[in-house]
């Protein structure tokens, strides 16, 4: 046994006379030497404090003395059959790494960075050369090993830092490595290469890795086994395929569940009898139950549906945006650029309309220019070439730019950026008190604002204790309270769990009800299918493509040029339209569901 | 070993290359001009970066002393400042600074030196042969009482702040009106006492003056100029490497290690939190020199969330690479070898130091007398 966890409580000391709750409850969990093991389930069910419980920095850092430890810890984890304790967590045994790539890179070089764990073990200096090349190697970066001692961590994209992060470990050849969300912060080019390489550990090193992850689809491609934690509680190991079965359990836990499970839990269609997780999977139990017949699909019910399907439920209907697109935009772009004054171009003459009610999404990978743009949008940066026009006023003007935030709205990716005060009220007032809004409108529209995102309640808490979704939820409502005519939300679901993001979603779905245009900056190309009305891709600080979800997801050269896949629903739908090409592309769940009649067999 | 044109790292790493490694690690990578330092960026093979650290700290220090001593009050010296201010410019020439970056740090010392010439003109009226202005300013006295001109300071001051809510160009215009007013027309004023207050001030623009200030400015320009030169070429790992070699206990050197880690992240929050004020309209409406400060502070809200977050994700992070306070490092490409070029560095800075502690040249007596 590679991991055993028996039993194990585990709450954290505090600076009161009151005890904190219990954030682990009675854990027994035993994973296989070679296992590749998934962890899942909501924010704050107590995901990390488990990694940090295998890797020995719980108890071990929490400086309790003997006589307080059985107040927090109970029961016992071993190790190859030796308990976890201080002298192992020294040993590294285990290795962690961490969701944010920046706080696990310790050193200002990447060479020094993959030697660190080694200097410290005292190895001698040839060997420690040796293995930091070597886990290079392993990780793909071996290109990144000439002036290796020159790289600063502001030189690697997110993904490559968090190969190194892995490479740092694999190093130090650990028994087992844990990854604690290791994805979340990353874009989707960033994503593909960690899971490339975790794949490559897995096949090529078979390691035991424990993987703490929210994507449904990277759990079921990579997991032979995969844990659902609920409140400090283990609810459900299984694996993928059983584990994705329970629809209830998951259901009720917030679990972030992929889209091919959830249509078939919709539907009721199913793979050898438990939802699919793979195309191919989906194919299978999706593909067989829609035999064209002329201009008719045949369900497994016998009844037939029209191919005009009802498919117009949802906010992407391409009809709704060139309903909009009549109107005059609200903003204008022409022939942008923007340069850093290290000399990069992040724009790089960019053309771009956004029209009045509609909610667009601005897709690429990172450094592509996206955030820049949003930045000049507000009025924080000022182009070096080009036209911008919001509502009709020239941002050329410095006074049109200081003035920018009544009208654009921009809401940080990371909400702790943006919360300056230690009361919840005093937050969503800040921004009022600077347009000079006065004394009774303030409170008037402080009170809107949070009964809009739902956090009235909490009026005078203060934001540094609120969860992470209520801070979230609370950075919109000190923009909102603003009143702007055009919100721009930079990645509004990164880290954030299932039931978070349909919130926030939700939230911002109402708004763009309300009148509002939004841009969203995202990688999440489901939110994009199910939320977005038009798209725009930029790569390299050029727009690459504009136009609908749809027509996104069916262009392949956009595709492969800005690293974006569609979302599994849209790539089912894609490969089932080489079979069957008058099926309709369908872009979401819920478009699946109508499309195969949802709870039909 | 090969790192042709690379940084200068301890030889003693180079015996037995494992095999299979490529021996390139410590050459720069390829198209890469320059690396980044503490702060910013230098050329990749900048002549002055090749210097090892101590002695590069040594040199700015010995001649920032040289500096201090060659801008003497008592025995100012033009001719030693501007030859060690063209030394100061010739090191900033070879360190390997962006030149933009360089240009626009010297451009935002400009108005700090020409604050302190106006100031030493005005606060240090030095006599010499010659008197090339003498206007008094100040009797030494705070007279108390009542006059037009306050009345007429006080209107501009508040109107220009109704107007637009903003002090300081109100304050200076109200200065000026009341000034000129004051000088020309003969306006009532009603003295109720006199109190002695600090000394009279007269501005006194003498030949001297003017020498010891524009020798001032020189001298404080270079020792800027070196400063930035130092901080701009250095690299943590060469300040840990001398840290070592100088047998600093290990603690404290992954302290710092970790704190210009904090610190490079610290940065980039900071850069992102002051653009969420600017989203949260700050700029929209003037502010006043109090509403600004407490701008500034309330950075400090989301800045120390963010830190103390961070700081218990890089304790993680450190513990799992197994670091334990007091346990010992193995040294690995940090430390420099000390060089003949280090050994010239350090005999100029300690001729740089005997210039600044010993006799002193003048140069500028010399050259005068020369001529």
């Amino acid at each position: 046994m590679s991991i055993a966890i028996d039993g194990l409580w585990w709450r954290y000391p505090t600076f009161s006379v009151d005890s904190s709750p219990w954030v682990l409850r009675g854990i027994d969990l035993k994973v296989k030497p070679g296992e590749c093991f998934g962890i899942t389930g909501p924010s704050g069910a107590g995901k990390t404090t488990l990694c940090r419980a295998m890797l020995g920095a719980i108890p071990y850092s929490s400086r309790l003395t003997p006589e307080q430890l059985p107040q927090h810890i109970r029961g016992a984890i071993t190790l190859s059959g030796e308990p976890v304790s201080a002298r192992m967590l020294a040993a590294n045994h285990v290795g962690m790494v961490l969701q944010d790539p920046e706080n696990q890179f310790l050193r200002m070089s990447l060479l020094h960075e993959l030697a660190l764990g080694l200097q410290i073990q005292g190895l001698p200096t040839n060997e420690i050369l040796k293995r930091a090349y070597e886990s290079l190697s392993w990780v793909g970066l071996e290109q990144l090993w000439q002036g290796a001692a020159y790289l600063h961590p502001a030189d690697l994209s997110g993904g490559e830092k968090q190969r190194v992060a892995i490479a740092a470990f694999l190093a130090m050849r650990p028994q087992v490595l844990i990854l604690d969300e290791p994805t979340s912060d990353l874009d989707p080019l960033g994503k593909r290469e960690v899971i490339e390489t975790i794949a490559r550990l897995r096949k090529d090193y078979h390691m035991t890795i424990i993987l703490v992850e929210q994507d449904p689809e990277i759990l079921a491609a990579f997991c032979d086994r995969i844990a659902l934690l609920y409140e400090g509680r283990i609810e459900l190991v299984a694996p993928p395929h059983d584990f994705y079965a329970e629809h209830d359990l998951l259901e009720r836990c917030g679990a972030s569940v992929g889209e091919l499970t959830r249509i078939s839990w919709l539907t009721g269609y199913t793979y050898k009898g438990y939802p699919p997780l793979t195309l191919e999977e989906g194919e299978i139990a999706f593909g067989g139950l829609v035999h064209p017949v002329g201009a008719q699909f045949v369900a497994p019910d016998g009844s037939s549906d029209n191919l005009s399907l009802p498919v117009t439920v949802t906010t992407c209907d391409p009809s709704l945006s060139r309903g909009m697109q009549k109107q005059e935009p609200v903003i204008m772009i022409e022939d942008v650029w923007y340069s850093y004054e290290d000399g990069t171009k992040a724009l790089q003459g960019v053309d771009l309309r956004l029209y009045p009610g509609e909610m667009l999404a601005l897709l690429g990978p990172n450094g592509g220019g996206k955030s820049t743009l949003a930045k000049i949008l507000t009025g924080i940066y000022r182009p070096s070439r080009g036209r911008v026009l919001v509502q009709g006023r020239d941002l050329a003007s410095r006074s049109v730019r200081a003035h920018l935030p009544a009208s654009v709205g921009y809401i940080f990716q990371n909400p702790d950026h943006q919360l300056f005060h230690r009361k919840v009220s005093e937050e969503v007032e800040y921004g009022l008190i600077n347009l000079g809004i006065e004394a009774t409108q303030r409170t008037k529209a402080v009170k809107r604002a949070l009964e809009a995102v739902g956090l009235a309640q909490y009026t005078n808490e203060d934001p540094l204790f609120l969860g992470k979704g209520q801070r979230q939820r609370l950075a919109v409502a000190a923009v909102l309270a603003m009143e702007p005519e055009i919100l721009i939300v930079d990645e509004p679901t990164t880290g954030q769990d299932y039931r978070m993001v349909k919130g926030i979603m939700a939230l911002l779905s109402d708004l763009q009800q309300q009148g509002k245009t939004i841009l969203v900056i995202t990688h999440d190309m489901s939110l994009v299918a199910e939320y977005c009305q038009r798209v725009v891709t930029f790569r390299d600080g050029k727009r690459v493509f504009t136009g609908t979800p749809t027509e996104l997801f069916q262009n392949e050269e956009v595709l492969s040029r800005t690293g974006l896949r569609p979302p599994p629903a849209a790539a089912l739908s894609d490969r089932l339209r080489a079979k069957y090409p008058d099926v309709p592309f369908l872009l979401t769940v819920e478009q699946w569901g109508r499309f195969m009649g949802a709870g039909r067999p | 070993m090969g790192n042709s044109q690379g940084m200068a790292i301890s030889e003693s790493n180079d015996a037995d290359y494992p095999e299979g490694v490529p021996q390139n690690f410590l050459t720069p990578p390829p198209g890469r001009r320059y690396v980044r330092s503490f702060l910013f960026s230098r050329h990749v093979n900048a002549p002055f970066a090749r210097v090892h650290l101590v002695a590069r700290t040594v040199l700015v220090l010995c001649l920032s002393g040289a500096l201090l001593r060659s801008i003497s009050t008592t025995q100012p010296d033009l001719a030693g400042a501007a030859i060690l201010f063209m030394g100061a410019l010739l090191i900033l020439a070879l360190s390997g600074v962006r030149p933009g970056i360089a240009r626009l740090y010297f451009l935002l010392t400009l108005p700090a030196l020409l604050a302190l010439f106006i100031t030493w003109i005005v606060f240090n009226p030095v006599p010499g042969k010659v008197t090339l202005l003498q206007f008094p300013i100040y009797a030494g006295q705070l007279v108390i009482g009542l006059a037009t001109w306050q009345a007429i300071l006080v209107v501009i001051v508040a109107a220009y702040f109704l107007w637009t809510r903003k002090l300081f160009l109100g304050i200076i215009v109200g200065i000026a009106v009341a000034f000129a007013l004051a000088h020309w027309i003969p306006l009532p004023a009603w003295n109720i006492t006199q109190v002695a207050f600090f000394h009279p001030l007269t501005l006194l623009v003498s030949d001297q003056g003017l020498l010891i200030a524009v020798t001032k400015v020189i001298g404080y320009a270079g020792m800027i100029i070196v400063t930035i030169a130092l901080v701009m070429t250095a690299r943590d790992v060469e300040l840990i490497g001398a840290l070592r070699q100088l047998h600093c206990p290990q603690p404290a050197i992954f302290f710092l290690s970790t704190v210009f880690r904090s610190l490079d992240l610290a940065l980039s929050d900071y850069e992102i939190i002051r653009q969420a004020q600017l989203a949260r309209a700050i700029a929209v409406r003037p502010r006043s020199f109090f509403r600004r400060l407490r701008d500034i502070a309330s950075i400090a809200v989301p800045l120390v969330a963010i830190m103390i977050r961070r700081s218990s994700e890089i304790g993680d992070a450190l513990l799992a690479r197994g670091y334990t306070l007091g346990r010992p490092m193995k040294e690995f490409y940090e430390s420099s070898p000390w060089r003949l070029v280090d050994w010239a560095v350090l005999v100029s800075g300690f001729f740089l130091l005997y210039l600044a502690l010993g006799p002193h040249p003048d140069l500028t007596t010399l050259l005068w007398k020369g001529i």
